[in-house]
This record gives structure tokens, sequence and C-alpha cells, in this order.
């Protein structure tokens, strides 16, 4: 369990900032550029001192600005990933990913390093320098580097960020494989709203150095009001559900959610493991009447619980199918068809992402 | 090089080039010289060795004032100079010195110089290799058959003024100058006067360059010649007669 | 023609030891000097910077009067050397090496500076989460990332030893056997008339010797370069 309480004044920034994040759980810390992430990661590592701060994890304080407590960053033992992998020149990767082991405190459950090495596919690189390796081959190995100290705690500082499209995909599930392999408590900042939805169970929401919001990933996602800050282009709804079944021949998915059942084009997924979807509202359609026969699979009743009403050309509602769906259409619809806070509604859904494979136990 | 130097002197100006040790009382001579004539007189002062160097390749030097017999000889034989021009000998003579709170019985050389090897110390001297100073130290030293004992003891220096400052300093337990350095100075003491006779004689030539202003250069010499400058040099510790 | 007595092999022989020693003197000095300055800020940063500066601006003769006034044996260090370890520096090759050792000092520590200005303080900063103390970063990251900078350093300091005369000459005198470098047996050569010819093979000695110390050292830092790479 991470406790975390700081302030601190930036030249053009101030934080102010409590939190916790539970064991062996991947939270997200998400806003946009400069609004203050990786300040924060700093300071919880240790690299910067907060003006004021207090910071626990698993009971042990390991920063108490009132008592002059203060734990160096060497002996904190969290590992962090930085966006520029950071990986030391004039060593090879085996040496890059034994630097930390010395140091670590055997207290701690030890993770070995041929696990980290099978885990993450580094068994070709161990001889070659940093200067060979491609983005995403060092941050694999910058991730193991950090594993290998066993840490408490595991700081990702964006580490796709500087990873095209394609690798991107690639580590995903090297990062997932992280929580079911060793186990361990992270703390992911990210600008991407797809990386999160993708990875973390917890988000929380920075904007300006100070916490917009904080909770399960469905949940922040199913704001309305939070859309300014989470995005809106890719706003929508995030869904956890269960594969039922798969049809051979349409090559459909059958996912069971608390609305009912989302029908996918999916690849073969064995029945019963719970994956992440994700449903932007600008491919959610409603219609007053049960529309006649039509292409979309999956339509759901449901009544509206809120508008967002502003200025713009387009109009963000909720509706409760059961759980919170959201969709998105033109301001001059919503007033055609009058559609108001408990109206009934049927909503077509066009298109579903599945993002998470593999929701952890 | 010299092209910038050359722009430099005036008209009516001379530029002699003179040894170290002849600083103090030429910069005298050159001021009331300077008063009862138009030409002005500049130095350079500085090693022999490097003086005739430079004259050698072409420094617009209108007088080169030196006791290095070899250098006077060379620039002779390459007819760069012309005869000396001052009329009565101006000579030196060398000194032992020692640092002032120093014990020593004076005068007693042999006795001064067991004490000074005995003392596991060194004799600061001009190097004999090539400093005109080293080289008359050297003379002497042979002709009073110290110099086997002393070949090894000694601290070679490029010139007076770093040989007084080892004594000033009593890093080295004694050095020989010449007389007229030790002129004013009251960090050191002289212990010993080598006679005249214990090395050639150190006498100071100043022979005029292949180069015009030979007016100029003769007032010089006259100037130099004169009863007043003959005082001043005395004043200095140098012998003339 | 190129062929050398026994008084300029002894010359050669003595001015590499005198570089060396002096080299070996200035390294430790230099790193520590050239670290303060890189990375630390504090008051009297720029007297200190100034003092280290000092040899590369003043004229040599008189540093090595300043030499022979603090360091000689009636000097305020020189007392304690000569009472308390019987050392004396004046007129041993010992004291020429501590000539260009302070001659050639500012050189050494602005190679090594340079070099410790462009280590990306960011992998320090890994190194500290990954849980290395300031000994480790110092001997694990930073040194081998300096050392291109350390050998540039080395070379110069060896260099400038070896052409050193001005403050050599006046600190310790020119000994046979002891402190006749071989600047300072050019020298000798050189204010002797007809002396050109022994001065000018000494002269190609004093190249030849720079030119392998200039080689091995470019060739030395593009082998620790190539170890950042491949």
């Amino acid at each position: 369990m991470l406790k975390v309480s700081i302030k601190h004044e930036f030249a053009s920034l101030s934080i102010d900032i409590q939190f916790e994040a539970e064991q062996n759980c991947i939270t997200a810390l998400f806003g946009k550029s400069g609004s203050g992430k990786t300040s924060i990661l700093n300071m919880i590592s240790g690299l910067v001192k907060p003006d004021y701060g207090y910071i626990e994890i698993n009971n042990t304080i390991i920063l108490d600005t009132n008592n002059n407590i203060f734990t160096s960053p060497q002996k904190r033992n969290i590992g962090y990933i930085f966006q520029d992998s950071r990986l030391f020149p004039h060593l090879n990767v085996l040496s890059n990913l034994k630097y930390g082991m010395s140091a670590v405190n055997l207290n701690h459950p030890i993770i070995q390093i041929d696990k980290v090495i099978n885990t993450l596919e580094l068994e070709n690189l161990l001889n070659r320098k940093p200067s060979n390796l491609s983005g995403g081959e060092k941050q694999r190995v910058a991730i193991g580097r950090a594993l290998l100290t066993c840490p408490r705690i595991l700081l990702m500082d964006e580490p796709l960020a500087s990873i095209d499209a394609q690798m991107r995909a690639e580590i995903f599930p090297f990062i997932e494989g992280l929580q079911n392999e060793f186990k361990i408590t992270i703390l992911y900042v990210s600008h991407s709203i797809e990386e999160v939805i993708r990875l973390a169970d917890k988000m929380l929401l920075i904007s300006g150095g100070q916490k917009q919001a904080e909770g399960r990933v469905e949940d922040i996602m199913s704001r309305i009001d939070l859309y300014p800050f989470t995005g809106r282009f890719d706003a929508g709804s995030v869904i956890s559900a269960t594969v039922t079944g798969f049809d051979e021949h349409f090559e459909l998915l059958s996912l069971s959610f608390e609305g009912g059942v989302l029908l996918v084009n999916g690849p073969k997924l064995d029945d019963g493991r719970k994956v992440r979807t994700h449903i932007r509202a600008r491919d959610v359609s409603l219609s007053l009447n049960m529309p006649p026969k039509n292409s979309i699979l999956n339509i759901f009743k449901g009544k509206i619980i809120e508008i967002n009403s502003n200025s713009t050309p387009q109009v963000d509602i909720k509706i409760d199918i059961g759980i919170p769906l959201i969709a998105r259409i033109t301001r001059k619809s919503c007033d055609d068809m009058n559609l108001k806070i408990g109206t009934r509604v049927f909503t077509m859904v066009k298109a579903v992402a599945i993002n998470r494979r593999n929701i952890g136990a | 090089m010299f092209y910038f130097v050359t722009n430099k002197i005036k008209a009516n100006e001379i530029l002699i080039f003179a040894a170290s040790s002849l600083s103090l009382p030429l910069k005298e001579i050159a001021q009331f010289h300077d008063k009862s004539f138009e030409s002005k007189v500049r130095f350079s002062f500085a090693s022999s060795s490097t003086l005739a160097r430079q004259i050698v390749r072409g420094a617009p030097a209108h007088l080169y004032f030196s006791a290095n017999r070899k250098w006077v000889d060379f620039l002779l034989k390459e007819n760069l100079v012309g005869q000396s021009c001052n009329k009565s000998l101006l000579s030196n003579e060398l000194a032992l010195i020692t640092w002032r709170n120093n014990i020593f019985k004076v005068n007693d050389l042999r006795e001064i110089i067991n004490k000074v090897i005995s003392s596991g110390g060194r004799l600061a001297v001009g190097d004999s290799s090539h400093v005109p100073l080293g080289i008359y130290s050297k003379q002497a030293l042979i002709n009073l058959r110290l110099w086997t004992k002393l070949k090894r003891k000694t601290a070679p220096l490029p010139n007076a003024r770093s040989v007084l400052a080892f004594i000033e300093r009593n890093e080295a337990i004694a050095g020989i100058v010449y007389k007229s350095d030790t002129h004013l100075n009251e960090k050191i003491k002289i212990i010993y006067n080598f006679p005249a006779t214990s090395h050639k004689k150190i006498t100071y030539f100043a022979v005029p360059t292949r180069s015009a202003r030979t007016k100029e250069v003769l007032e010089f010499c006259n100037t130099l010649n004169s009863i007043k400058a003959k005082n001043i040099f005395k004043q200095h510790g140098f012998l003339i007669d | 023609m190129l062929s050398l007595n026994n008084l300029e092999i002894e010359a050669i022989e003595l001015s590499i030891k005198v570089a060396l020693n002096s080299v070996l003197f200035t390294l430790p000095l230099g790193l520590i000097a050239a670290w303060i300055l890189a990375r630390k800020r504090f008051y009297g940063y720029a007297l200190f910077n100034g003092i280290v500066h000092l040899p590369l601006v003043l004229p040599p003769v008189v540093v090595g009067f300043f030499l022979l006034t603090l360091l000689g044996r009636n000097g305020p260090i020189g007392n304690i050397l000569k009472n308390v370890f019987d050392i004396t520096l004046v007129f041993s090759w010992q004291g020429a090496a501590i000539a260009s050792a302070v001659m050639s000092f500012p050189l050494m520590v602005r190679a090594i500076k340079i070099s410790i200005e462009s280590i990306d303080l960011k992998l320090e900063d890994a190194a500290r989460t990954l849980g290395a103390s300031p000994i480790k970063i110092f001997y694990s990251i930073s040194l081998p990332l300096i050392f291109p900078g350390i050998i540039s350093g080395v070379l110069l300091s060896f260099a400038r030893s070896l052409g050193e005369f001005g403050a050599t000459i006046t600190f310790v005198s020119n000994i046979p056997g002891e402190t006749n470098t071989l600047p300072l047996s050019i020298y000798s050569f050189i204010q002797t008339p007809g002396g050109e010819a022994d001065a000018l093979r000494l002269v190609t000695f004093s190249i030849i010797i720079a030119m392998i110390a200039l080689v091995s050292s470019e060739y030395l830092t593009s082998k620790a370069k190539k170890n950042f790479e491949g």
C-alpha cells in the first residue's frame, strides 16, 4: 500500500496531491503534458524533495517533512522506468540488468534474473550495447533492470511515449505480464487514455498539479463531466465483460456484462476469460424506437440519466443500460428528439474495442 | 617580427641591447644623457646570448653592450658589429655571497668551501655552459683549484637574479655573483672577493652594430666615456679606470 | 647524426621521468578539482577557479619564484617538508616534477572538467533509483564516462611537462643528472654560439616523444569511446 501526500512549488506549477495506491495493482496517473505527473513520480522516488510531504510504503515511512525524515533515493527500493530508458551506454545489456542487484534487500521477495530474462524475452540481447538496441528493446531492458532490484513499487513514466505504435503493441503484453508474473505494485504515468484503459486498474486524473478525480478506470471513464480531462475524442465507456462463447461461423465473441451481451468480431478467447472493452461515445447512436432490421448487432435498451449540455455542437448523453453507456450525438438531434433525463431510448453500439484481454484475478 | 619594433623607434632614438648586469648604471646614465642631447636612448636588457642571437636575426639594435667575449667575437666575425667604443676599461669582479644571517669566516675561501660541502648544500652559480657569470665563476674556481671538489655541488642558474634569489632565501648556502650585483642588497653579504687574477678579465664591450644612426650612437658613446658616467659605474660596484 | 651522447640520453630519460611523475601528481588532484568546479557551486567559487587557472596565465618564471619561496627549505611548506620528512625539493628531480605539475595542472583540470560536464545527469539519477550510493555512481558510471577526458588531460599534462622550462629552471636550476631536462638542455645549447646542431638533435627527440604520446592518446581515446558502442 502506497500512501502519498505532497505539496511543492515549482517555477511554473504548484503540486498539491494526496492519494493511495493499492498493492499489486496498476494505478495510472493520467493527465496532459505539463500537469505535473512526472514531478510527482520524481518526488515519490526521492530524486526531488518536496516542500512538504508524507510518503509511506507498506507501513514504512520514507518521507515525512514534519519530522525531518527523508530516505535517499538509493535506499527507497523503488524501481523507476524512465521515458528515455537511461540505459548505461558503456555496459552491455546483461551488465545493465545486473546493475542494481547487489543492493538488493534480502527481506523482500527475490525476483530471479532468469525469470526476468524469459518474461521480457531478452535472451538474444544480453551481449549487446544499448546503442545497438531499438527503442522497444531498450525499454524492455529498462524494465528488467528495475525489476531486478526487487522493488516494492515500480514507477513508470510514459515508458511507451517514445516508441512507435507497432512496437507499443508488442510491449503491452510484457507490461501486462508484469502483474501476473511478479505481483508488483505499479504507478503508471501516461497522457494516452488508450494506454490507461489497456493497462490500469485504477486511475488518477491529474491536472494543474492537482488530483481532479480518482477511481476505477471504468467509473472514471463513464463520467461525462471529466471528458475535458480524459480527452473528448476517445471519450466513452469502459466495460468489463466475461467471454461466454464464440461463434465459429461468424467469428463473433459473446461478451456478457451487466447490460446484456456484446457481440464482437474478435479472436477466439476461452470461455470465462475476463476482458475490458472500450466503447467510444462517438460510436454510439440513439433511437427512440426499436430500429427495424439494420446492420448493428449490439442494441441495448436504457434510460437517459445525464445530459451534458454546453454550447458545443455535440452532446454527450449517459444512458443506464444496466451500467452507464455514453453516446454522443449532435445538439440538433437531441433537440429534435426532445431527449431529456428519464427518456427511454435504444442505444446502438457500432464498434467495440477489446483493450485488455486479460484482467488479472 | 622586428618590423613592428622598427616602426616604434623614432627617428632620433637608439636601441641598446645590454647585459642584465648593466641595467642599473645604464639607466641612470641614459637619464642624464637624454637631458643633454636630442637623441633618446632605449634599452633591451637580457642575457648576452639571447641578445646576440636577436642581432644575428636582424634585430634593430644600435649598440651591443656585454661582457660575453664569445658572443662579441662571434658578432665581430659575422661582421655585424664594429670595434668597441668605450675607451676606458669597464670591468667587474666576482664576489662570493651568502645569506646575511649565515656565519662564515670571512675571506678564508678554503674554509668556506669546505663548510659548503660538508653541510650538504649547493653553491649557486651561473650556468657555466652559457651564462657569462657562470663561465667566469668556473674559471675562478678552476684557477683556485676548487672546481673538482665543487663540480657536482653547484646549482647552475640562468642569471644573476636567480642566484640572488637562492641566496636571499638561504636556499643555497653560498653563491657567486658579480660585485655589482651585490650593490644595495641587504639580504645578502659578501664573504669573499675573488682576486682579479683568478679569472679572465670581466670586461664589458660596447660595440656598435652596422646600422644607421652613427651620429646618435657616437653621442652616447661619448656619454659613456664621460667622467659622470664613470662615477656612476663606480658607485654601482663596477671597476673603471 | 641522430646519435646521442650520454648527457643527452640522460636528459631524455630525465624528461620522461619528470613528466610521468608530474602527471602522477596532477591526475588525482586534477580529478578532484575538476569535479568540484563542474558540480559544486559555493561561496568563493570564482576565486578557486582563478587560482586553479593561474599557472596558465602567469609567466612560468614567476611561478618558479613562487615555488622557491613556498617550497624552499626556509619556506612555510618547505620548512615542514625538510624538518619533518627530510624532503628537499629544490635541486632535485622531484622538484622539477612539482614545477611541471603546477604548470600543467590547469590543463588537466580543464580537460577533465569538460567531460564531467558532458555526463548526462539523468544517468546518475537512474543509478540512484537502482540503489547505487554516490561512491558507486562515481566509479561505475561517472569514471568510465569521463575516461576519454582523463586520457586527454593526461596527454596534455604530459606534453606540457615535457616542454616545461621557466618554472623548472628558476625553482630547481639546471643540475646535470638531476634536473637537466630536455628543454633546459636545449636552452643551454642555443645559448652557445655554434650549439644549434646539438639543440636541433634534442629538439628532434622531443618532437618524437611528443608525437608518440599524441598518437597513443588518440588510440586510447578512440578505444575508450568505442566502449560505448558495439
